[in-house]
């Protein structure tokens, strides 16, 4: 029988994971209205160019540095130019539904040219056990929530502490303003596209190991991140990250409490009761119309 | 009759096919406050988008300090000397308004080595805006957002500054302090263009007056000619001035 310490730090180590996907999807929203449902499929790719590269015989350190630049060059630059741009003149329900299309696209692509199959994906956090309180912890637990802590808190201190972070906040609250003020708004969504695609690879990175490296993975992952940017507050960062953490928490507790069968199930009910009760989120603000 | 620090020509252009202005030309006197009235739909804010490079002109051209600035980017008109504070909220509101401040220095980029203390002489200039400088700025009143604005804009110490319809949603009482900050401007040297629904309070503190009509420039005179101009009533009760005009 689990813990519930241990239940505790692996529902916050895949929470801080959601939490990544989930931020990256709230900056893209709001940055240019790109609610993207590839996002799960954004994280099941980058594990695949990694396998990819090491298939070629390069050794997981590079495969990850490259894995990485290839996720920034394809789901950063490539998502906003050949999709992105063209679409959202249609309009975002048009975006929105592309996204869709790519999401199948990629899930396929994957599975032709991949592999139907589940593959192994190493870790970059070493196994075994730590011991903390008495209690026996995971250790690749720790080390991802370790990881994804750091890099949410990085990203928290480049958005408040920096001018860019400033500006880049300043293009999502009132583009038309930030442009008036010379806001350079234009190489800000492109760096918002740009984090997002770091993030989805570093959650990969992540994640692959625990569930291993699968072209429908992203179904899951895509649907997680999309409750806790909902549950959190759709145009709130921090709100992402809250949501990503209550989500993974809640997810864990239930498998081992309520059963795993329903599993799935109770993040959407958290989902549709946040809906029912508080619209705007958690920590969201309700959208505001200008007369 | 001082130097002029802006020259409108002739400008025409609109949104896709229609056509707003129709040959609108004033000019701005330096270190003075113009204000231009008219109708609603006779151009004024398209004029300011024109001037600020924000809308497509087919003709025409905007000279600022005898230079053509006709179409430049808004960031090359920030640095040249004009700031333009548009109609409405113009704000971040989740961002700080000390941070919401120093944004507008932002096209200066390392150029300005004091922001610091021009950030600090700001919150000095606007004692409100110091008093809830580490708040976010969704929390700020409609004149103190205006005044935040304002203090974002001077940042850069421009010019010359487009600001449109300050006036608009806010109390009697605001109004009157808002207009003492650009009376307060002009005294220090600051050329001020503006909006205003609000024409006889913002025409009494003005120096010249432009009245716009059908995207074209129906009269220019000093302020107080242009108060006291029996056809403006008129105009502004829905008559049109040419119709009246001997």
């Amino acid at each position: 029988m689990s813990n519930l310490l241990d239940l505790l730090v692996a529902g916050l180590a895949t929470g801080a994971i959601y939490a990544l996907v989930a931020v990256g999807f709230t900056l893209l929203w709001q940055t240019s209205q790109t609610i993207n449902f590839a996002q799960g499929e954004f994280v099941m790719l980058p594990a695949f160019l990694m396998l990819a590269v090491m298939h070629a015989g390069a050794p997981f350190w590079l495969a990850i540095i490259l894995g990485i630049l290839l996720s920034l060059l394809l789901l950063g630059l490539g998502f906003k130019l050949l999709l992105v741009d063209p679409m959202l003149r249609h309009g975002v329900l048009p975006l929105a539904i592309a996204t869709m299309a790519l999401a199948i696209g990629m899930k396929e692509a994957v599975k032709q040219f991949f592999s139907a199959e589940a593959s192994p994906f190493p870790s970059i956090v070493p196994a075994g056990d730590v011991s903390i309180l008495g209690r026996v912890v995971s250790l690749q637990s720790l080390g991802v929530l370790a990881l994804a802590i750091a890099v949410v808190i990085g990203l928290t201190a480049l958005l408040n502490r920096t001018s860019i972070g400033h500006q880049m906040q300043a293009t999502a609250q009132n583009p038309t303003v930030a442009r008036i003020i010379g806001v350079p708004v234009e190489r800000m969504i492109l760096l918002t596209f740009l984090i997002n695609a770091f993030l989805v690879a570093l959650a990969s990175l992540l994640i692959t190991p625990i569930y291993l490296a699968k072209f429908s993975s992203g179904e899951v992952l895509g649907q997680a991140a999309f409750i806790a940017a909902i549950v959190g507050g759709f145009n709130q960062v921090r709100g992402a990250i809250a949501g990503g953490l209550l989500i993974g928490v809640v997810d864990n507790l239930a498998a081992a409490y309520v059963s795993t069968q329903y599993r799935a199930a109770v993040p959407l009910i958290l989902l549709i009761v946040i809906i029912l009760f508080r619209p705007q989120g958690l920590l969201g603000r309700p959208e505001e119309r200008t007369v | 009759m001082s130097d002029t620090i802006l020259d409108v020509q002739g400008l025409v252009g609109g949104y896709g096919k229609m056509t707003i202005l129709n040959g609108t030309s004033f000019s701005v006197p330096a270190g003075s406050i113009t204000t231009v009235i008219g109708p609603n739909g006779a151009g004024k804010s398209t004029v300011f988008k024109a001037i600020f490079g924000l809308l497509k002109l087919r003709e025409g051209r905007v000279v600022f300090r005898g230079r053509d600035v006709t179409g430049l980017s808004q960031r090359e008109l920030l640095t040249s000397g004009i700031c333009y504070v548009p109609q409405g909220r113009n704000i971040f509101p989740e961002l700080s308004v000390r941070d919401n401040i120093q944004l507008g220095a932002v096209v200066a980029g390392r150029d300005i080595t004091d922001l610091p203390d021009r950030i600090e002489a700001a919150l000095d200039k606007f004692p409100v805006l110091r008093k809830k400088a580490t708040q976010q700025a969704s929390t700020l009143s409609g004149g103190e957002q205006k005044q935040l604005e304002v203090a974002r804009g001077l940042l850069l110490n421009p010019q010359l500054v487009l600001i449109d319809e300050p006036s608009i949603g806010l109390s009697p009482l605001m109004v009157q302090q808002t207009f003492n900050i650009l009376k307060d401007l002009r005294d220090r040297g600051v050329s001020i263009l503006m909006i205003e629904q609000n024409a006889r309070s913002a025409l009494e503190i003005s120096d010249y007056g432009v009245v716009l009509e059908l995207g074209q420039t129906r009269l220019v005179d000093t302020a107080q000619r242009v108060l006291n101009d029996p056809r403006i009533g008129q105009l502004f009760l829905g008559g049109a001035m040419t119709e009246t005009a001997a």
